[in-house]
């Protein structure tokens, strides 16, 4: 109970004065604008439909106490105010509270469950910065709890469902449709494909009303895939060392995928197993932080997955190694990355931490080079022998960022040609 | 009676569904504005090259005199193409070995200079411009971030196009006045630091081009060759801020097509998307432009009304069809810029690191020392 209730004052105490000015930014406007002027904004909304809905759901206190005058000033240089702040983190907070008690409910384990529940990168991204990804990460853990349970429908409409918010939860609908045909659950396929495409056309179709396919599929599908032909922002560590930003996924993307669909496919050779689809979606996730036009916050996606599939190998230490790894992450993202005083005062390039640790010469090499070790050691976890947790692991990842600070931000070595 | 939980799911699902039903643009939210209409734009131009305003032959060595540092060597060949070789020693500075030529293009008529040239690969390299004054006071018409400058060498034959009004106003923060020249071209190849060996340049072609404009027939439909194409907007009067614009176009260009939208009022650049390369799978794109992305200005300079200008980096635009535009405007914009007192920000920075990281670590520590009694 004390975990719980530390979880959700963590989060309580910094989602109203805290926010990513244009994350939160494009919510409030999207959810102003359809209370305000009743103007619905699927069509140029940043992200799969879902999440537009659940915020009209979650907001509708929140504009309703506006009309009841509630006073809610503006905090420093944020785009939403405090109160309508915690409105619209209010989806991922509550996700994070579900996705602890589906982790305790089926572990009977606090120690899993907390965890994730006081992870500082599940607080910071859902309570701090306000991005959604533990909203895709409940489906899919409650995926993989269904697969335990045998209950593979269920388990394909929670992936899918997951798939409908952040693409990542295709991948163990995926597997799971893999093994259904492997398997001649020929029934069990066409629930799935028949399941998926409902939900998908349940969801995206108002999409497709609004703008039509032309922009369905440049606007989304090909954005979503790193297709468009953009040249956005990537943070991997292919963009570091080239010293070029790749126009969306790296070209590695595709073949280091493959691979990862090979080798699911090859351990499954003598039977398929949860376990086996778990730790390939963990590691899909690994290959997509590390070779796609990836963002910081898809760190989170390893978490749960990884807290999950410890209980179930009984691999404590993966579980108490991705804490270390979302502590890192935190901490990366934030100096590095955004600049403390971003979320906090809403404010472009503010290095409130100091300025020897945030706004370096070649930031981003620091950032992906620790990122790549610190999924080199989560690899290690799970797939060398199980050993026991030692926290001096925290002090290797301190090298490693030592020593990427010192030869690029100090000796300036991508600029010594 | 026993309240089964999926009855107040559902009842909890209705009276919410029935708020966000309800309350649909009635509330007294702050406020926000969007405009979704192509009724706000008055027209489409395509820019492109027209008359011919000069070329060079680039076989004349003696009019291309060359700068070369003792460091470094050089050596320069005319023969219709402009072939500068450079070796540079191991330095603990930059080096740069440069050519220029005089010339007389009147800003005026708006000139567009286009140079077809080659650089070695690990070689950066930049082409700069300066003029006189009707006074004859001296001022460049290059700036230091601009694309035209310390551009890295690819090896591969690349067109470059400077608007020169454009650069000059990037220079001097002001266009200069009617009558002004450009009366220098040079061309600079240069070694970063540390950078050793023998590189080359070469320019196959140089000329200057006055700018044409060609106006849509259609009004949202423009299809020729340029190097940007330009939408005049009448857009309604609000004060609120603008957040977010959306263009949805369809665009076909030359293979090498890279191009910029920019949202601008005259001189000054409201908003900019990412730049795009062009892509097989469709000629469709939904462009996102954002206040906070506006670092450069497009290839020409506006007049003094709104317009957006898809800018191509590289290539040239072939065909363009709009499809429709978004603004997006709020009372509580992005800010780049602000201030905080520093006894605040040092509060909030203090509380922020003891939630998000103090009291889970410590929660975390306390939790585990208590089942490690447990057990």
């Amino acid at each position: 109970m004390l975990v719980l209730v530390l979880g959700i004052v963590a989060r309580i105490a910094i989602a109203p004065f805290t926010g990513h000015p244009a994350d939160i930014g494009f919510l409030a406007v999207a959810m102003r604008l359809y209370y305000n002027q009743g103007i619905i904004d699927l069509r140029y909304f940043p992200t799969l439909p879902p999440l537009y809905f659940i915020e009209l759901v979650v907001y509708a206190p929140y504009a309703l106490l506006r009309d009841a005058g509630l006073q809610d000033p503006l905090f420093l240089y944020h785009t939403a105010y405090p109160i309508e702040t915690v409105f619209l983190k209010l989806p991922m907070i509550l996700s994070d509270l579900g996705i602890f008690l589906l982790l305790l409910r089926f572990t009977k384990s606090l120690r899993y469950a907390g965890l994730y529940l006081l992870n500082p990168f599940t607080i910071f991204l859902s309570a701090s910065w306000g991005t959604y990804d533990a909203i895709m990460i409940l489906p899919l853990i409650s995926g993989f709890i269904l697969l335990s349970q045998n209950k593979r429908n269920y388990a394909s409409l929670a992936f899918a469902l997951s798939g409908m918010i952040k693409l990542y939860g295709f991948v163990p609908l995926t597997f799971l449709g893999i093994q259904n045909l492997a398997e001649k659950r020929f029934k069990a396929t066409l629930f799935q494909i028949c399941s998926s495409a409902a939900l998908g056309l349940g969801f995206i179709s108002p999409l497709i009303i609004q703008g039509g396919l032309g922009d369905f599929y440049s606007g989304f599908v090909l954005r979503f895939v790193g297709a468009n032909g953009a040249q956005t922002r990537t943070w991997n560590i292919f963009a570091a060392l080239y010293g070029i930003r790749f126009g969306g996924a790296s070209p590695f993307i595709i073949p280091t995928a493959a691979l990862v669909v090979g080798l699911f496919l090859y351990q499954s050779r003598t039977g398929f197993s949860l376990k086996t689809s778990l730790l390939w979606t963990i590691v899909m996730a690994a290959v997509l932080n590390v070779f796609s036009q990836s963002e910081p916050q898809w760190l989170s996606w390893m978490i749960a997955p990884s807290i999950l599939y410890g209980f179930f190998v009984g691999r404590d230490s993966l579980a108490k190694y991705v804490y270390v790894l979302g502590t890192g992450a935190t901490f990366l993202t934030m100096t590095l990355t955004q600049g403390t005083g971003y979320l906090l005062a809403g404010l472009v390039s503010t290095q409130w931490l100091g300025a020897q640790i945030e706004g370096i010469t070649d930031g981003l090499a620091v950032y992906s080079v620790t990122v790549l070790a610190m999924i080199g050691l989560l690899m290690g976890y799970l797939f060398i022998r199980p050993s026991k947790f030692k926290l001096e692991v925290a002090a290797v990842i301190f090298i490693v960022y030592a020593q990427a600070y010192f030869w690029f931000a100090i000796v300036n070595i991508v600029h010594l040609q | 009676m026993k309240i089964r939980a999926y009855k107040i799911l559902i009842s909890l699902v209705l009276i919410m569904s029935a708020l966000v039903i309800g309350l649909r643009g009635t509330s007294s939210l702050p406020n926000v504005y969007q405009t979704d209409t192509l009724q706000n734009v008055a027209s489409v131009q395509g820019i492109g090259l027209g008359q011919q305003l000069w070329a060079d032959n680039l076989t004349r060595s003696e009019i291309w005199p060359l700068n070369v540092p003792s460091i470094a060597t050089a050596n320069l060949q005319l023969n219709g193409s402009l072939i500068l070789n450079v070796g540079f020693s191991n330095q603990a500075n930059a080096q740069a070995v440069s050519v220029s030529h005089s010339i007389n293009l009147s800003l005026d008529k708006n000139p567009i200079v286009i140079v077809q040239v080659t650089v070695s690969q690990g070689a950066h390299y930049g082409v700069r411009f300066s003029g006189l004054t009707p006074v004859g006071a001296t001022f460049n018409a290059w700036e230091e971030s601009s694309d035209l400058q310390h551009r890295p060498g690819l090896g591969t034959p690349e067109n470059i196009s400077a608007n020169l009004q454009s650069q000059a106003y990037l220079a001097n923060s002001q266009i200069p006045p009617p009558g002004s020249r450009i009366t220098q071209i040079s061309f600079y190849v240069e070694a970063t630091p540390g950078t050793q060996g023998q590189y080359s340049m070469r320019v196959t072609s140089l000329q200057a081009f006055a700018q044409e404009q060609v106006a849509s027939k259609t009004s949202s439909e423009i299809s020729g060759s340029f190097l940007d194409v330009v939408m005049d907007l009448n857009l309604p009067a609000t004060d609120l801020s603008l957040f977010q614009a959306f263009i949805s176009f369809d665009i076909r260009g030359t293979s090498n097509l890279q191009y910029t939208p920019f949202l601008v009022n005259g001189t000054k650049v409201l908003a900019q998307g990412f730049t795009y390369v062009q892509i097989s799978a469709t000629a469709h794109q939904n462009a996102v432009l954002l206040p906070q992305l506006a670092t450069t200005l497009p290839s020409i300079l506006s007049q003094n009304s709104t317009q957006i200008i898809i800018s191509a980096k590289s290539g040239q635009v072939n065909y363009f069809k709009l499809a429709d535009l978004s603004f997006k405007y709020t009372s509580t914009p992005l800010q780049t810029q602000g201030l905080v007192d520093p006894n605040l920000a040092n509060f909030l920075t203090g509380y922020y690191v003891l939630f998000l990281f103090v009291t889970p670590i410590v929660a975390v520590i306390l939790v585990s020392k208590v089942f490690k009694s447990e057990n």
